[in-house]
């Protein structure tokens, strides 16, 4: 219970820092403020859309339902933060560019990306035996995954992007103020304690649900 | 052990005998040319004899061949469950072959379709083609990795109690890149857009075919062994 | 600070103040079903 109380004052600390410490500079004028909360909800939906690969691959070579909980789960908070980042980002759409949504390359596979979880999820639901929900929803997510880095050639192509990056290749420099760094890397840190905690407790609620599933059976 | 050759042996003769039942009932085919052909003619109606849009002529040739191909394409192992053939399909061979005679039942279903539908499509919007081999080249990479992509997704749906609107949910994620090369390489191919870009969506295609095929193989026995 | 600013840091303070605190509760009863179902 002590480190989720830590996170949530510094989690308030990183919320009024990014609106009263935190010049607004970068060109992006005040909307750049919501970076702060965009860019690190991306990041978790990356990183749990991840896990939930490594640990669908687990469970196709061990064969354990603890692997298969753990890809749900990480599918699930993959999802809402990929939902958080898509909103975020279509607000600062509209403030910046002037329309919620134009099928910039990052809105595009950010869709795709939802639209393959939510059929993931729809697969979940189709097959009420858990083996066998468990090995055909980990094979659709592995091959599903494979065919994203495609949309990374073929979109760019059709639409050219104006989504503003952080890492500025050319110059190998890190485009952004002190002040700002601070406070982003805070707010990095702050979402991925977010994330190790909304994990833990639905991990450890998919796990009673399993053991009283379990004591059911016998 | 990879056998190549052997699998391909045995993935034949599956394919042979898949040839054969659906010869003798024509239930794949015919549900498959008829809804492209209900698509087409909806379509060609709608919109009227002369379109020079070839954004929106590209989109809807795929369209219909998407939905078309979706609308057949999950029968290959729906039938096997629901005859109870899968277990001595299981016995007889090994995951491998299988996948590859169902690969390429599905490629000769819907091949034979797009030789059907891609001219009246053509003749009904009156289309003129600036490069015809690009066009055809398109077409086929396309259908290929519609049919390649959907074979295990096909095993998928059968294992998953054969929901029918299940095959439609799955492979739109999956087939979108494919769908998105075939669209723009078609636009190209009919005169809009650069011609340059033609051989970079017809390499993408080819590439997705390639790994469709190689991850189909490798996860397919999840999918197929209980 | 810019005209709105101030409302807009209200709104998120809020919504981060009403996750948090929902959390810790769901994390609490949870604690809670794990103790009752070890017994």
């Amino acid at each position: 219970m002590f480190w989720q109380i830590i996170l949530g004052i510094w989690m308030v600390g990183v919320i009024i820092a990014s609106f009263l410490y935190m010049p607004a500079t970068q060109g992006l004028g005040e909307t750049g403020r919501i970076l702060i909360y965009h860019v690190p909800s991306a990041w978790i939906a990356v990183l749990a859309y991840l896990m939930a690969m490594v640990n669908s691959l687990g469970y196709l070579r061990q064969g354990d339902l603890r692997w298969d909980r753990q890809a749900q789960v990480n599918a699930e908070l993959g999802t809402i933060f990929c939902i958080l980042a898509t909103v975020t980002g279509a607000i600062w759409s509209r403030g910046a560019w002037g329309q919620y949504w134009n099928w910039d390359p990052r809105q595009t596979s950010i869709t795709v990306l939802l639209m393959i979880y939510a059929a993931y999820f729809v697969l979940r639901s189709a097959i009420p035996d858990a083996d066998r929900r468990a090995r055909l929803a980990a094979v659709y997510a592995i091959l599903a995954f494979l065919t994203v880095p495609f949309l990374v050639f073929i979109v760019p192509r059709v639409y050219v992007s104006l989504h503003p990056d952080l890492i500025n290749l050319e110059n190998r420099s890190f485009d952004m103020d002190r002040k700002m760094l601070v406070v982003f890397l805070s707010s990095l840190l702050g979402f991925t304690g977010l994330y190790a905690w909304m994990y833990k407790v639905q991990m450890r609620l998919e796990n009673l649900l399993y053991a009283i599933d379990m004591k059911r059976g016998e | 052990m990879i056998k190549p050759l052997r699998w391909l042996k045995q993935g034949l003769a599956i394919w042979r005998k898949d040839l054969r039942i659906e010869f003798r009932t024509r239930y794949t085919y015919s549900a498959l040319v008829m809804f492209a052909i209900t698509t087409l003619v909806t379509v060609s109606f709608s919109i009227g004899g002369f379109v020079t849009d070839t954004d929106i002529t590209a989109a809807l040739l795929w369209i219909i061949l998407f939905f078309s191909a979706m609308a057949g394409l999950a029968r290959t192992f729906v039938a096997e469950e629901e005859t109870g053939t899968a277990t001595a399909l299981k016995m007889a061979a090994q995951p491998e072959p299988v996948l590859l005679g169902k690969y390429l039942f599905n490629v000769t279903i819907l091949l034979s379709l797009t030789v059907l539908v891609v001219p009246l499509f053509i003749m009904m919007l009156n289309l003129s083609i600036a490069l015809p081999l690009a066009f055809v080249a398109a077409v086929v990479l396309g259908s290929l990795g519609l049919a390649g992509a959907s074979t295990i997704l096909a095993a998928i749906v059968a294992k998953a109690g054969a929901k029918s609107s299940l095959m439609t949910v799955l492979a739109f994620p999956v087939l979108l890149p494919l769908l998105f090369a075939a669209i723009s390489a078609t636009r190209a191919a009919l005169g809009g857009g650069l011609a340059a870009d033609v051989t970079a969506d017809l390499l993408m295609l080819f590439f997705y075919n390639g790994v469709a095929l190689a991850a189909s193989l490798l996860l397919f026995e999840y999918v197929w062994n209980e | 600070m810019a005209e709105g600013l101030s409302y807009v840091l209200a709104v998120t303070l809020i919504t981060w103040l009403g996750l948090f605190f929902y959390l810790l509760r769901v994390d609490l009863k949870v604690k809670e079903a794990e103790r009752r179902e070890e017994i």
